[in-house]
């Protein structure tokens, strides 16, 4: 069989790489006094995967560390081994390590060694720590150190294969026969069937395997050798391998005995070798369960402490999601994008006197109108993900950090399910973390000292994730100490950021950590103070189109959150008019637009323009002047149009000519062909073909009031 | 000496004088069309047009080059041309009055102009050339583009960087 396996690398590397997140996903969530058998065969089964995978498309030294882990794993799911935080430590360790391996097979490049070599150290410590005292089960150090693992241990003859397809295996065109005729191929072979299985006659499906082999391998073949040969079958079988030790070739017997008590929960009525001893079984017992197996289920009852779970197996993921290049998926948005714009075109055409009374055009017009919509919806639904990807990071994060700085922090995350825009996830991340470490770092205090105060020894850092109007909140708080309000200020003063008698509100003090350079850190700690500072978060979110601001209360703790628009393509606009200009402003910023009445109009200084709304006075900008339009005659402002629009916190009103139409707009970057244009967050194509600035109402007001200070 | 490479140049006017840029940086010819204006941009930023989606900024040449204006009209050429900013490719126009055609030049060709007097800022200028008698200016895209005016990196002939 000679198929090019590299054209699959891609996918053995994605699915790897998920298949890391897993392992030390479930590492995590172990909870080491009491560990869940289930979650054992989880991660076991995350790294077997990638063992499998590697070997297959020849990543021997993935493989070859993987299987290492394995071993470990094996034992702990075995009962061999107890567990303790020490284990999960060595294993995360691990996770690290391979995913380093992994990463240096992608690139093609040498991983490294030494690395890999320590950790192998680790591992093998731990691994014969198990074989000196740990062993729960009798006889179990035999088969603990299976294959390649050099250590003098007991002659291993050969492997005996228990091999339980599913009924349906042969419906999908795959022949045990062949698979075992394969396994003679490598080693002798002295194979058993159970046909205990098979139904009665009535009930006979020939169609269905109800069958399981036993295949002794009498040689001593590389395990990996007998899995390729099942490689194709992984997901449709149970398939337990399980080393010959010894002197018994023919081995049923006395291998069975070696297998953990767990095991004889497993023993059937009949009484099989196969379902004895094939502990293995368990691993993929969840797929079988999941099948109309005929046979007895569980007949033992409460001899077995949990019935494993059921698992989506392989093979439903595989059904529910394909995998699509990234490009694709922007052609086509882009492509759709066009479509927006092309239907805009054709909508404007819709008032064009010489084509009224076309009601079916109309109609059909409409119709486009909404089509089109859903589409772009439905398109831009594809890009989203949930911001799980992101947040799976943090408690790996938390854990290793709060360990190294001896405090006591539990992370509790909510809203990982909220889908957000790729992009969002990969920019946001950074930010994100950086904002975790410092809630760790300089937020929660010492356990003693968090004593002290009187609250619980244990800090808590949250972070959520949810949907507010139009907008994606991420909050990331802390039960900390709050910012120091006394030493930011000190710390402003000292760099030139405020004048020393500056009359500051707390709010104005906390916003002065996001100024470029600051850092109120006088050692540079490990963890955070590396020169990327707050500033860059904010630039960060910004970059994305968002805004972050903090709340701090001294002693109780600091909030940031993070705001973020839905999506980062498509938007309502509402189009405005200023002089011979057209400009768009987000419709979800505007709260309402006035024409003011002439006793509406109030002055600040004789120069600032305020209308007074309902009781509030509201700055007016005058978008000609910020961006500089050039007009004819300076309006009068009862003469236009206020649209009153909010930002985070402040309201004020945009003063323009007149309001043209809403329509939905595609985002695009001035920066692709350009660069940043302050006061203006993208661009957009209008129906006519034309470009339009999207204003941003944020950084407008900001820009208002600087030019009243220099005024 | 080793045989001279021979470059190609798309030549066009500005007024009475004839110019030439690298063929490999044109991307695109395209008739003047109406701009979006850029707030706070320079003065020779003329806006941004749509191409086929793409949000491009188009340059008016006469006044990068310290020209005296000149109306535009749908005979005006607008020559979309790749320049390399940071880690990206970007596109942008330049607004010139005709095209002339293509010459080819051999390196050796093409002499410095370090010092002699224009209205042209010397900066701008890649070389001097000749074809068919005409004197043809080189220009430096690099240069021209760059908000600053500076060269980012070490830009000779345009040539080098297609």
């Amino acid at each position: 069989m000679s198929i090019d396996l590299s054209q699959f690398h891609n996918v053995f590397f994605e699915e790897s790489f998920e298949n890391v997140d897993v392992l030390e996903q479930g590492l995590l969530e172990l909870d080491v006094d009491n560990p869940d058998a289930e979650a054992i065969n989880t991660i076991f089964r995350a790294a077997h995967s990638i063992k499998g995978g590697s070997g297959t498309f020849g990543f021997s030294d993935v493989a070859d560390f993987t299987h290492i882990m394995e071993n470990l794993l094996d034992d702990i799911r075995g009962g061999k081994r107890g567990l303790d935080q020490d284990v999960v430590d060595v294993l995360l360790g691990s996770v690290d390590c391979l995913r380093m391996l992994l990463s240096a097979a992608r690139e093609g490049t040498e991983p490294d060694t030494a690395v890999r070599d320590a950790q192998l150290e680790r591992l093998k410590a731990a691994l014969e720590g198990q074989t000196q005292g740990g062993g729960l089960s009798e006889g179990a150090k035999l088969d603990v150190q299976a294959p390649e693992a050099p250590q003098g241990e007991p002659v291993q003859t050969g492997w005996r294969v228990v091999f339980r397809p599913l009924p349906e295996l042969a419906q999908r065109g795959n022949d045990p026969l062949r698979l075992i005729r394969e396994l003679k191929e490598i080693a002798p072979v002295q194979v058993s069937c159970d046909s205990s299985l098979i139904p009665d006659w009535e009930r006979y499906d020939p169609t269905r395997l109800e069958m399981s082999w036993t295949v002794v391998l009498e040689e001593n073949v590389p395990r990996s050798a007998i899995e390729d040969v099942f490689s194709w079958v992984e997901d449709e079988c149970d398939l337990a391998i399980v080393p010959v030790v010894g002197h018994a070739p023919a081995g049923g017997d006395t291998s069975a005995a070696n297998e953990s008590k767990q095991a004889v929960g497993e023993v059937e009525p009949k009484g099989h070798p196969p379902e004895t001893s094939a502990e293995d079984v368990q691993k993929s017992s969840a797929e079988a369960s999941g099948s109309p197996d005929p046979r007895p289920s569980d007949p033992v009852g409460g001899a077995r402490p949990a019935a494993p779970k059921k698992v989506p197996s392989p093979t439903t993921t595989a059904s529910q999601s394909i995998r699509v290049d990234l490009p694709k998926v922007d052609a086509l948005i882009n492509m759709v994008g066009e479509l927006v714009i092309t239907q805009s075109m054709l909508n404007m055409l819709r008032d064009e006197p010489a084509l009224q009374g076309y009601d079916r055009l109309h109609e059909g017009l409409a119709q486009l109108q909404r089509q089109t919509r859903a589409l772009q919806e439905g398109v831009m639904q594809i890009r989203m993900l949930p911001i799980s990807f992101c947040f799976s990071r943090f408690p790996r994060m938390v854990r290793d950090l709060s360990r190294q700085l001896d405090k006591d922090i539990e992370l509790v995350m909510s809203g990982e399910n909220t889908e957000v825009d790729k992009t969002v996830i990969e920019k946001i991340t950074d930010p994100l973390v950086h904002l975790v470490r410092n809630s760790i770092d300089h937020g929660i205090e010492q356990p003693d000292v968090r004593e002290a105060a009187g609250k619980p020894r244990t800090g808590h850092v949250w972070l959520k994730a949810y949907h507010q109007v139009g907008n994606i909140v991420i909050e990331v708080a802390d039960d900390g100490g709050g910012l120091n309000r006394d030493r930011i200020r000190q710390k402003a003063v000292e760099k030139g950021l405020i004048a020393a008698d500056a009359r500051l509100t707390d709010q104005q003090i906390y916003e002065l950590i996001f100024q470029p350079g600051f850092s109120t850190q006088e050692a540079v700690s490990d963890l955070s103070g590396r020169g990327v500072g707050m500033d860059v978060v904010r630039k960060n979110v910004q970059a994305l189109g968002g805004s972050i601001n903090v709340e701090s209360e001294s002693g109780k703790g600091s909030t940031f959150t993070i705001r973020l628009p839905l999506t980062l393509a498509i938007m309502d606009g509402q189009l405005v008019q200023v002089g011979e200009e057209t400009y768009i402003i987000p419709l979800v910023s505007i709260i309402e637009s006035l024409q003011p009445s002439a006793d509406m109009i109030h002055y600040v200084g004789g120069e600032s323009e305020t209308i007074k709304l309902r009781g509030e006075y509201l700055p007016v900008v005058r978008l000609a002047d910020v961006l500089e339009v050039s007009q004819l005659r300076r309006p009068k402002l009862h003469e236009g149009i206020v649209v009153i629009v909010e930002t985070d916190r402040r309201r004020y009103g945009l003063f323009v000519d007149d309001l043209l139409n809403q329509q939905q707009i595609v985002i695009k970057s001035l920066e692709d062909n350009y660069h940043r244009v302050e006061g203006v967050s993208g661009a957009t194509i209008l129906g006519d073909g034309r470009v339009a600035l999207i204003l941003d109402v944020d950084a407008l007001h900001g820009m208002m009031a600087r030019e009243v200070m220099h005024a | 000496m080793p045989e001279d490479t021979v470059d190609e140049y798309l030549t066009f006017s500005l007024g009475e004088e004839e110019y030439a840029i690298d063929i490999l940086r044109v991307r695109e010819i395209r008739s003047w069309e109406a701009v979006t204006r850029i707030p706070f941009a320079e003065s020779w930023e003329c806006g941004l047009v749509n191409v086929r989606g793409a949000i491009v900024p188009v340059v008016d040449l006469r006044r990068r080059l310290g020209l005296a204006d000149t109306t535009f009209d749908k005979h005006t050429v607008v020559i979309l041309v790749g320049r390399r900013e940071g880690e990206r490719d970007k596109v942008s126009g330049l607004v010139v009055d005709q095209l002339n055609g293509v010459i080819a030049a051999g390196r050796t060709a093409i002499q410095d102009a370090p010092h002699f007097k224009s209205r042209v800022d010397m900066r701008y200028v890649a070389g001097l050339t000749e074809s068919d008698g005409r004197m043809i200016i080189l220009l430096n895209l690099d240069t021209l583009l760059n908000a600053s005016g500076e060269v980012p990196g070490t830009a000779e002939l345009e040539g080098e960087q297609a």
